[in-house]
């Protein structure tokens, strides 16, 4: 301190050096703070980075497209997923290497083609198809697009690739089951068409011959029924095998669906040689083959159609074929047939009178007729049977015979059914409101319509609108229907019974019928088949039959009624057997509404002092 | 105005002239907080004002010639508290070059509120260099000061011409012509 400064000076030199420490400390000290707070900041930001960059890098690691990113030609960056499309063990494989190198000199100029100028141009357009070379030279087939990027500070491409190998192996599995069968391995209806259509449009060009053979197993459901679907599947698979053996390898063998096949030889050598190799098929299919430790005969029923000669449409030739091997079925198969114009005649015929059937029902062609049956002991007509007639416009009177089968097949008996059921309510109800003496009225019931557990709500309710008494109804069922299943067939005829009808049991003799089973049928009459009625005065295995079926009838406490009874003889023969009623044409044939009413009226009958007579 | 200009100033009178000389104009001066200057802290520039003008009544001497002066001594304090800014320069036209693009920039991210002056450099030639001094406070005489510093840190023969320019809006302008040899 200077000696001539005085003390005041210096008193107010310090004050003022201890103001302006004072000052700097508590800037600093605010300084301090907001470095503080700064350096929280950071670190915040700094968190929130490595997370964000964290986020980003797991996006990149686990997407399962290969991204590769190359700068000067050389790669500088790879995710997981491009070690593995390149098939690198680790990422120093990858990096460093001659980006171009990764794809074949075919596929460079179309890479280069695709890489856009940024990832929003890259993104805009179709991603290419392309292949890459993994580092062990293989070839994969990808999807590929590329784009211009910064990276790391240099002007880089950025290539993401997707592997396609899975999903073309997909697609080509998916093919493989949209055109085969996989029980068999054999190509389905739908590549059988398919090739079948290109078959035809070469032997178009070239003049050549093709043949189509549909193969159908006969009673395939009998394997599966009796020894499971396993062993089912096993035939199958061994008929696809065999099959395979009979036709050469340009041939095609094809399932169609179940036990239905079809091969497509395609320019057989000869006009014989289809039926060769069909019969070669029904030889191999002869040979006993083992399922289920047993040996088993398979037959098939074969049809064919061959190009040119049966049409140039693929359906229409599968379609022909289809029909001649039917035909074999009906021939008793185990045989081929040849299409022939005369079964695709048969089956337009069919065809047209299933269409007429529809139209009948619409526009009520349909007509009942009856048959009166006549009780033996009193000579009166005691019932009538309902009978089914089709007044055609078109083709007059059509005999049940040629319809009803048809009716059965197209499953339309069973509309047709509900209509007669209607149909004789409607004319009990007619009959009795203008005072004909009534006698019951049987009417057929087919077994599609038996087959229906609620037939027994049917028939009460179509009953009850017409103000019915269920003894005027009768119900004629076929021995046949009631043994699909014994069991609901009894429960059925139980329910119908309740109501308060009466059954029978139609053409008894021609079905295979269970006696056990018949002692439970709450039936009420036997109707012995008019076959057996007509042999009866001249073939004495009929007269047997008739005499058993007779006692068996009456043992069971039913009663006996014969149909078809056309001779005073036969007529006769079963008053002396002791049959209880009969029916047909020596009494009436089937007649109108009008001509029954009037027999209703007239109380006509047999007479019985000369049924007496005969029987004494 | 930063502190360090404050106390640089009052360092240089203290020692130049005396504590008491240096006690005499802040009372003169009459400032706000009575002289307590901090280096970090950041005054009004008036204040410098006031304190040059009391230290020209008391010396006689102009507040120019004292400005200039301080300029002088500023740089020279300069160059030993903050060497750094030395390094790699290596004549006084290099550094002055860097001050508005290099040093005034350092400034700013210490002291982002920092009010300083733009001196836009040409070089018509290599031995030539414009500087054009422009700040709203004025104090041409502080640049001509500390470029005269710089020429006597680098020891080079650098001749100055220094001409005030017409106030552009509200800033202060002066050019100042620098020929080496």
């Amino acid at each position: 301190m200077t000696a001539d400064v005085p003390d005041t000076v210096i008193s107010r030199s310090l004050m003022r050096e201890r103001t302006a420490r004072k000052e700097a400390e508590t800037l600093l000290e605010q300084k301090s703070r907001e470095l503080y707070d700064i350096n929280l900041n950071l670190r915040s930001l700094n968190a929130h980075l490595e997370e964000s960059e964290g986020r980003y890098r797991t996006l990149v690691e686990m997407i399962p497209d290969a991204i590769w990113i190359h700068s000067a030609g050389r790669v500088v960056f790879a995710n997981p997923a491009a070690y593995t499309l390149f098939g690198a063990n680790t990422p120093e494989h990858l990096l460093g290497t001659d980006a171009l190198s990764l794809v074949p000199a075919s596929s460079r100029h179309q890479m280069l083609e695709g890489t856009y100028s940024d990832i929003a141009a890259a993104q805009c357009q179709p991603r290419c198809s392309l292949q890459v070379e993994r580092l062990d030279g293989r070839l994969v087939e990808v999807e590929f697009f590329g784009c211009a990027i910064r990276f790391d500070n240099a002007d880089s491409i950025m290539n993401v690739a997707r592997d396609l190998t899975e999903r073309r192996a997909h697609e080509k599995a998916m093919e493989y089951q949209a055109t085969h069968d996989l029980l068999t391995g054999l190509p389905n209806r739908a590549l059988f068409l398919d090739r079948l259509t290109h078959t035809i449009r070469r032997a178009e060009r070239h003049g050549s011959r093709l043949a189509v053979i549909f193969v159908d197993l006969d009673k395939f459901k009998a394997v599966n029924d009796t020894l499971g679907h396993s062993f089912g599947d096993e035939l199958l698979r061994i008929v696809a095998a065999e099959l395979k053996l009979c036709v050469r390898e340009s041939d095609t063998v094809a399932r169609l669906g179940g036990d239905e096949f079809v091969l497509l030889l395609d320019d057989p050598v000869g006009p014989t040689m289809p039926g060769a190799i069909a019969e070669r098929i029904g030889a191999r299919l002869g040979v006993p083959v083992m399922l289920a430790g047993q040996e088993h005969i398979v037959t098939g029923s074969i049809g064919i159609s061959t190009y040119p000669e049966d049409g140039g449409d693929a359906e229409v030739l599968l379609r022909q074929a289809d029909i001649a091997m039917y035909r074999a079925k009906e021939s008793g198969r185990n045989g081929f047939q040849f299409f022939t114009e005369e079964m695709q005649r048969r089956i337009d015929a069919r065809v047209a009178l299933e269409q007429g059937l529809y139209r009948a029902l619409q526009r009520n062609e349909f007509v009942l007729h009856y048959q009166p049956q006549v009780d033996l002991a009193s000579g009166r007509v005691i019932g009538m049977e309902a009978l089914l007639r089709w007044q055609s416009p078109e083709l007059g009177l059509v005999p049940p015979m040629q319809f009803i089968p048809v009716a059965e097949e197209s499953n339309l008996i069973v509309t047709i059914g509900q209509w007669v059921l209607e149909q004789a309510c409607a004319t009990l109800r007619r009959w009795q409101n203008s005072g004909v003496p009534l006698v019951p009225m049987a009417i057929n019931v087919a077994a599609s319509q038996f087959a229906n557990q609620d037939l027994d709500k049917l028939v009460r309710s179509t009953l009850e609108r017409h103000a019915v008494a269920p003894r005027w109804l009768s119900l004629e069922l076929t021995e046949g229907l009631s043994m699909e299943d014994p069991e609901s067939s009894i429960a059925l005829m139980n329910r119908l019974k309740a109501i308060g009808i009466t059954l029978s049991i139609d053409d008894f003799g021609t079905g295979y019928s269970n006696l056990s089973y018949l002692k439970r049928f709450p039936v009420d009459k036997l109707k012995i088949d008019q076959s057996f009625t007509r042999g009866l005065t001249f073939v004495p295995e009929d007269g047997a039959i008739i005499t058993a079926v007779i006692r068996l009838a009456h043992s069971l406490g039913l009663r006996a009624v014969a149909e078809g009874v056309e001779t005073i003889e036969q007529l006769r023969m079963l008053t002396a057997e002791g049959c209880d009623e009969i029916q047909g044409y020596y009494f009436s044939r089937p007649v109108p509404e009008e001509e029954m009413i009037a027999m209703l009226q007239s109380g006509i009958g047999l007479d019985p002092a000369m049924l007496g007579n005969q029987s004494a | 105005m930063k502190g360090v200009v404050f106390t640089e100033f009052m360092e240089m009178v203290e020692s130049r002239m005396g504590l008491d000389v240096l006690d005499r104009i802040i009372t003169e001066a009459a400032l706000p907080n009575d002289g307590a200057y901090t280096s970090i802290g950041t005054y009004d520039h008036a204040e410098l004002v006031r304190l040059v003008t009391a230290l020209s009544n008391a010396t006689g001497l102009s507040t120019q010639q004292l400005i200039f002066i301080f300029g002088e001594q500023l740089f020279q304090r300069f160059s030993v508290g903050y060497s750094a800014l030395f390094n790699n320069v290596r004549n006084a036209f290099d550094f002055l070059s860097r001050i508005d693009g290099v040093i005034h920039v350092e400034v700013r991210k210490l002291y982002p509120d920092a009010e300083l002056p733009k001196l836009e450099c040409e070089r018509p030639s290599t031995n030539e260099l414009t500087i054009l001094y422009s700040s709203p406070r004025g104090f041409g005489d502080l640049a001509a000061g500390l470029i005269a510093g710089c020429i006597k840190h680098f020891d080079e023969p650098i001749s100055v011409t220094r001409t005030d320019l017409e106030k552009l809006d509200t800033c202060h302008r002066v050019r100042f012509d620098l020929v080496r040899g």
